[in-house]
C-alpha cells in the first residue's frame, strides 16, 4: 500500500498535540505546555510506527479500547479557517478507504473525548466564576451597607464617647473639689475644737472667779455680823453676792457641760460626714476610671472595626482581580476547543473528499482492527524527521498564538 | 441602566464577558446571529458585542442587519472575535463596526472600553 499523502498523520498528530496544548496551559506555563503537547504528538505518531512494525507480525498488534461516540454539544455551522489540507488525490479509492474512515473515526473519538470533556469542565467553571463574581459583588454591597450602617450608628457612639470624655473631666474635677472640701471641713473641725477648748477655759475661769466671790461674800458676812446692827444691810448684800456666785458656778458648770456635749456631737457629725465624703470621692474616682476604660475600649473597637472593613475591601478586591485573571485563560481554552473542533471538521472534510462520499455521522465505534489499519497507514508516511514540521503544523492547526506573537493590538476603535 | 446585547455562540465566553458587566449594565444574550437580531428589535439596546463566527447568521451578517435598522444606525457595535486579520477588521469597519476586540480579553479592559464608549 503506497502512501498518498502525509497529512492524515499530520492531522491526527496535530489534533493530539493541539488538544494537549490547549488543555495544559490551564495548569502549566506555556513553554512547558508546548513541549508536552509536542511530545504528545510525537508519541502518537511513534505509536503509529510501532503499530506498523508490529503489523508485520499480526499476533502482536496492540488492542485499543473502544471509544464511545456521542453528539457534539455545540457544533459550529460556520467553522473558523482550518489548517490547510491537501486536495483530494485521484489515487483515493477503496484500498485507502478503510484507513481514511478509521482516521476520521479516530478524529471523531478524539474530538468527543477531548472537546466534550473540556467543555464539560469549562461550562460549569465559567458559570461558577460568574456566580462567584456575582456573590462577591453581593458581599461587597452588603459590606458597604453594613459599614454605612455602622458608621451611621457609630455617630451616636462617637458622641457618647465625647460626652464620656467631658463627663470624665467633670467627674475628676468634682472628686478633687470633694477632697478639698473634706480637707477644709477637717481643718474647720480642728478649729472648732480649739474654739470650744477656749470657751471651756473661759468657763473654768468664770467658775474660779465665782468661787473667789463666794469666799469674799462669806468674809463680808462675817464682817457684817461683827458690825452688829449697822452691818445688817451689808450682810444682806454679802448674802446676795454669795448667792450670785453660787448661781454663776451653777451656770458655768452647766455651760461647760453643754459645750462639752456640743463638741462631742459636732465632732461625731464631722467624723461621720468626712468619712462618707471620702467614700463618695473614692467611688467617683472609680466611676471616672471606668469611664476612661470604656472610652478607651470604644476607641479600640472603632479602630478594630475600621481595620476589618479595610481588610475586607482589600480581600474582596484581590479576589475579584484574581477571578478576572482567570477569565482570559478560560476564554483561551474555549477558543482552543473551537479550533480543535474546526480541525476535526477539516479532517472529516478531507476524508469525505478523498472517498468521494460523505462520512457517516456519527461514526461508529473505532475497533481495534480499524485502529491497526489506521496506524499501518500512518506509519507509511513517517519517512522524514518530523520535529520542525510538527511544531509548525501544531501552531498552524491550533491557532494558538505563541507568546512572541501575542503582543498584537487586541482592541481597535474605528 | 444601559443595555448591552452579547451575540456569541459560546456560553463560556458569554459568561466571561457578562461577569465583567452585570454590576453596571443590563446584559442580554443571544447564542447566534439570528437570535441576536430578534432580541435586538425587541429591546432598546445601547451597545452590541458581536462574535464573528456564529451559527445561523455570522457577526458580519448581524452587523449589516443592525445598521439597516434606523434605531441602531448610530448604536456602538463592537466585534468580539478571535480573528485578528487586518482585512477582517477593515471589512468590519466598512460594515459600520465601532470597534474590534480580539479574544481572549480581560473583563476589566473590555469594561473600561465600554464605559468609555457609553460614558
Amino acid at each position: 500500500m503506497k502512501p498518498r499523502s502525509p497529512l492524515p498523520v499530520w492531522g491526527t498528530a496535530v489534533l493530539a498535540g493541539t488538544a494537549t496544548a490547549l488543555t495544559l496551559p490551564i495548569y502549566f506555563p506555556p513553554a512547558f505546555a508546548v513541549a508536552l503537547s509536542l511530545g504528545a504528538a510525537l508519541l502518537f505518531v511513534g505509536a503509529g510506527m510501532l503499530a506498523s512494525r508490529e503489523n508485520r507480525s499480526p499476533a502482536r498488534v496492540p488492542e485499543l479500547p473502544e471509544l464511545p461516540m456521542t453528539a457534539v454539544s455545540e457544533p459550529h455551522q460556520e467553522p473558523l479557517p482550518a489548517p490547510p489540507l491537501p486536495s483530494p488525490s485521484p489515487e483515493a479509492s477503496t484500498p485507502h478507504a478503510s484507513g481514511l474512515r478509521a482516521m476520521e473515526r479516530l478524529a471523531w473519538s478524539l474530538h468527543e473525548g477531548i472537546i466534550a470533556k473540556i467543555r464539560s469542565l469549562l461550562i460549569p467553571l465559567s458559570q461558577n466564576l460568574f456566580e462567584i463574581k456575582n456573590d462577591l459583588r453581593g458581599l461587597l454591597a452588603k459590606a458597604d451597607q453594613l459599614e454605612a450602617s455602622f458608621r451611621n450608628d457609630s455617630q451616636g457612639l462617637h458622641q457618647t464617647v465625647s460626652r464620656f470624655e467631658v463627663q470624665s473631666g467633670t467627674i475628676r474635677e468634682f472628686a478633687t473639689e470633694m477632697d478639698l472640701s473634706v480637707d477644709q471641713l477637717e481643718l474647720s473641725n480642728t478649729d472648732l475644737g480649739r474654739r470650744m477648748a477656749s470657751i471651756t477655759e473661759a468657763i473654768h475661769q468664770i467658775n474660779d472667779v465665782a468661787e473667789r466671790i463666794k469666799v469674799l461674800s462669806i468674809n463680808a458676812s462675817i464682817e457684817a455680823a461683827r458690825a452688829g446692827h449697822q452691818g445688817a444691810g451689808f450682810k444682806v448684800i454679802s448674802q446676795e453676792v454669795r448667792r450670785l456666785a453660787e448661781d454663776t458656778n451653777q451656770f458655768s458648770d452647766q455651760a461647760e457641760k453643754t459645750v462639752s456635749e456640743a463638741v462631742a456631737a459636732i465632732g461625731a457629725v464631722f467624723e461621720r460626714f468626712t468619712s462618707q465624703y471620702r467614700v463618695r470621692a473614692h467611688e467617683i474616682r472609680s466611676i471616672q476610671t471606668t469611664t476612661q476604660e470604656l472610652e478607651s475600649f470604644l476607641k479600640d473597637l472603632f479602630r478594630m472595626i475600621d481595620g476589618i472593613f479595610q481588610d475586607y475591601d482589600r480581600f474582596v478586591g484581590s479576589l475579584e482581580s484574581n477571578l478576572d485573571q482567570v477569565s482570559p485563560t478560560l476564554q483561551q481554552a474555549e477558543i482552543g476547543t473551537q479550533q480543535i473542533e474546526n480541525t476535526w471538521k477539516s479532517i472529516r472534510q478531507y476524508v469525505t473528499d478523498q472517498l468521494g462520499a460523505p462520512v457517516t455521522d456519527p461514526a461508529p465505534t473505532l475497533s481495534a482492527e480499524e485502529a491497526r489499519v489506521l496506524f499501518e497507514t500512518f506509519s507509511r508516511h513517517l519517512t522524514t524527521p518530523l520535529e520542525a514540521q510538527l511544531v509548525e503544523a501544531w501552531a498552524r492547526a491550533a491557532g494558538v498564538p505563541l507568546k512572541a506573537e501575542s503582543k498584537q493590538e487586541d482592541i481597535t476603535l474605528f | 441602566m444601559k443595555t448591552i446585547l452579547i451575540a456569541e455562540d459560546s456560553g463560556i465566553i458569554r459568561n466571561m464577558v457578562k461577569s465583567g458587566l452585570v454590576d453596571a449594565y443590563r446584559v442580554l444574550e443571544a447564542e447566534d446571529g439570528q437570535k441576536g437580531l430578534e432580541v435586538a428589535v425587541q429591546n432598546a439596546v445601547d451597545l452590541f458585542l458581536l462574535d464573528l463566527n456564529m451559527p445561523v447568521r455570522d457577526g458580519f451578517g448581524l452587523l449589516e442587519d443592525l445598521r439597516r435598522l434606523p434605531q441602531f444606525a448610530k448604536t456602538p457595535i463592537i466585534m468580539l472575535t478571535t480573528e485578528a486579520r487586518e482585512d477582517f477588521k477593515q471589512r468590519g469597519k466598512q460594515f459600520g463596526a465601532t470597534g474590534w476586540v480580539v479574544k481572549p480579553v480581560e473583563p476589566a479592559r473590555l469594561r473600561a472600553l465600554i464605559d468609555k464608549i457609553l460614558g
